[in-house]
């Protein structure tokens, strides 16, 4: 298992604006780390950079020994990104067409491409939709389908971008499960979000991003008190001094 | 999104389905020439074939007319433009403008044509997926010389895969304009301006999301094309639809 190493990352877009300021991050193998920041704070910029969809004005992220901008196609094999939204994630037209679409880039086998849809269909619980086309899935499934896309690629890491955004009680349950599972597989995850309440007793640290710097990292019981100065809500059993609780309960 | 049904890949298991990607284009390529070189009765059995493919794999022909209703628009300045461009026996003269018998009977089967070329079009692309149809047309531009297949497959196909994505956004600002009484600036040149820019605006917004969302799953044009394999129903169908078009070209 590799780590993640960001040194001293900065981006600025092309009409100036700064999306993430010197930035030093390390995660360990098998991490589960939430970003949480307001919007606008470079959460996603951040992300995309692991992923090698953008490319530093200065400082580098390092996955292992291997130096992300030098081969991102290298890079988004190992950091998979589950997009905030799935429909724009989603590619094939089939269930089980969207998610060989990873593998079929990877230059797989075709047989092995098929093993792989057949065993992540039955993973994300997708058995029986195979040959749906993915604009009839509801939202939670769209989802898991994007998930199952990421996951078709074996990543080492996966980055899930505001997964829980636009799906209701029952699709967001269903998405930590997902989550969840993943975590138990010894993948490094990591959790774009602003939405505290939902993930973060499952968090093994916490990183607070604000206007595109990093404000605050720590274990989420010692630090989450302190969000609100950032523009993020407090859950709402920490506020009532219940501790930090877990939604799958 | 449920609507979007007609220009894109429909799942199913009909024959049309199961057929092999280059049997199909062939056969995309015969009916299309039917359709444009022969004769009315040439052009009836065709209408007649394609209507009962309709029914073969329950696509409403309701559902189509609606949805393709735009296309109407586009036919009927074809065929007033043939109609009044064509000589012959005068039927109607308006503003000394002579609309003649000849020019009806050619527009009208003219249009005919067209529809019948849209609608080969909607069955094959609710046959076959985008990346069947990819590895089809670069395996017909595999032997020309100076042609990039690869590239030009996967341009012609992304085409046809995010065609159903463009439209869907068209309904959407159309609905969005509608809910802020769009229909009482009565200039169409201002409606079309208002319209046309946040479509254009929407399109490559939406491109870009996807071209990120691929790239993150390594997209790139080298990538493990479905298998096509040409199987006996395939030689069947070749045998019988080449004299069948021969036939239909002669009558």
């Amino acid at each position: 298992m590799t780590k993640i190493a960001i040194k001293g990352l900065s981006h600025l877009y092309p009409d100036g604006h700064c999306g993430i300021r010197n930035i030093n991050l390390q995660i360990q193998p098998g991490e589960l780390v939430v970003i949480a920041g307001q919007n606008g704070s470079g959460k996603t910029t951040l992300c995309k950079h692991i992923n090698g969809l953008l490319k530093p004005t200065s400082g580098n992220v390092f996955i292992g020994d291997l130096q992300v901008d030098r081969n991102p196609s290298k890079a988004r094999q190992l950091v998979g990104m589950v997009f905030q939204n799935a429909d724009s994630q989603i590619v094939g037209e089939t269930v089980s067409s969207d998610i060989a679409f990873g593998p079929e880039n990877l230059g797989l086998k075709r047989a092995e491409i098929n093993a792989r849809v057949k065993k992540i269909i039955q993973i994300v619980g997708l058995d029986g939709k195979e040959d749906n086309s993915p604009h009839t899935l509801s939202g939670g499934e769209k989802r898991k389908l994007a998930i199952a896309g990421v996951l078709a690629m074996n990543p080492e890491i996966i980055i899930f971008d505001e997964p829980f955004a636009n799906l209701d009680y029952p699709g967001s349950v269903q998405i930590l499960d997902q989550i969840v599972m993943l975590h138990q597989t010894q993948r490094t995850i990591i959790i774009i979000t602003h939405e505290l309440e939902k993930i973060i007793s499952l968090a093994s640290r916490l990183v607070i991003l604000k206007d595109g710097e990093l404000a605050k990292e720590g274990i989420p019981s010692t630090i989450i008190k302190d969000v609100e100065q950032f523009g993020i809500r407090e859950p709402c059993s920490s506020k009532l001094g219940y501790g930090l609780q877990s939604w799958r309960n | 999104m449920a609507e979007l049904s007609l220009l894109s890949y429909k799942p199913g298991n009909s024959y049309l389905h199961r057929i092999d990607i280059r049997c199909k284009i062939g056969l995309l390529l015969l009916i299309n020439i039917v359709g444009l070189q022969s004769s009315v009765w040439g052009l009836l059995t065709t209408t007649l074939l394609l209507s009962a493919v309709f029914l073969h794999l329950r696509l409403s022909l309701v559902t189509i007319l609606f949805q393709t209703r735009l296309f109407y628009l586009l036919l009927l300045f074809v065929f007033i433009s043939r109609a009044v461009y064509i000589p012959g026996e005068s039927l109607i003269t308006l503003f000394q403008i002579s609309v003649s018998r000849e020019g009806v009977l050619s527009a009208s089967v003219y249009c005919w044509r067209l529809i019948v070329v849209l609608f080969t079009g909607i069955i094959f692309i609710s046959t076959s997926r985008s990346a069947d149809i990819k590895a089809g047309i670069a395996w017909f531009f595999k032997p020309v010389p100076l042609i990039p297949e690869k590239r030009v497959a996967v341009m012609i196909s992304l085409m046809i895969r995010f065609l159903p994505i463009i439209l869907e956004q068209a309904k959407e600002i159309s609905e969005a304009q509608k809910a802020r009484a769009v229909e009482r600036i009565k200039n169409p040149v201002k409606r079309l301006v208002i319209f046309t820019v946040p479509l254009m605006r929407k399109t490559f917004e939406a491109a870009d999301r996807y071209i990120i969302a691929m790239e993150a799953r390594c997209y790139s044009e080298d990538r493990t094309d479905p298998d096509m394999e040409l199987k006996r129903q395939d030689g069947i169908l070749i045998l019988i639809a080449v004299p069948v078009v021969i036939g239909l070209l002669l009558v």
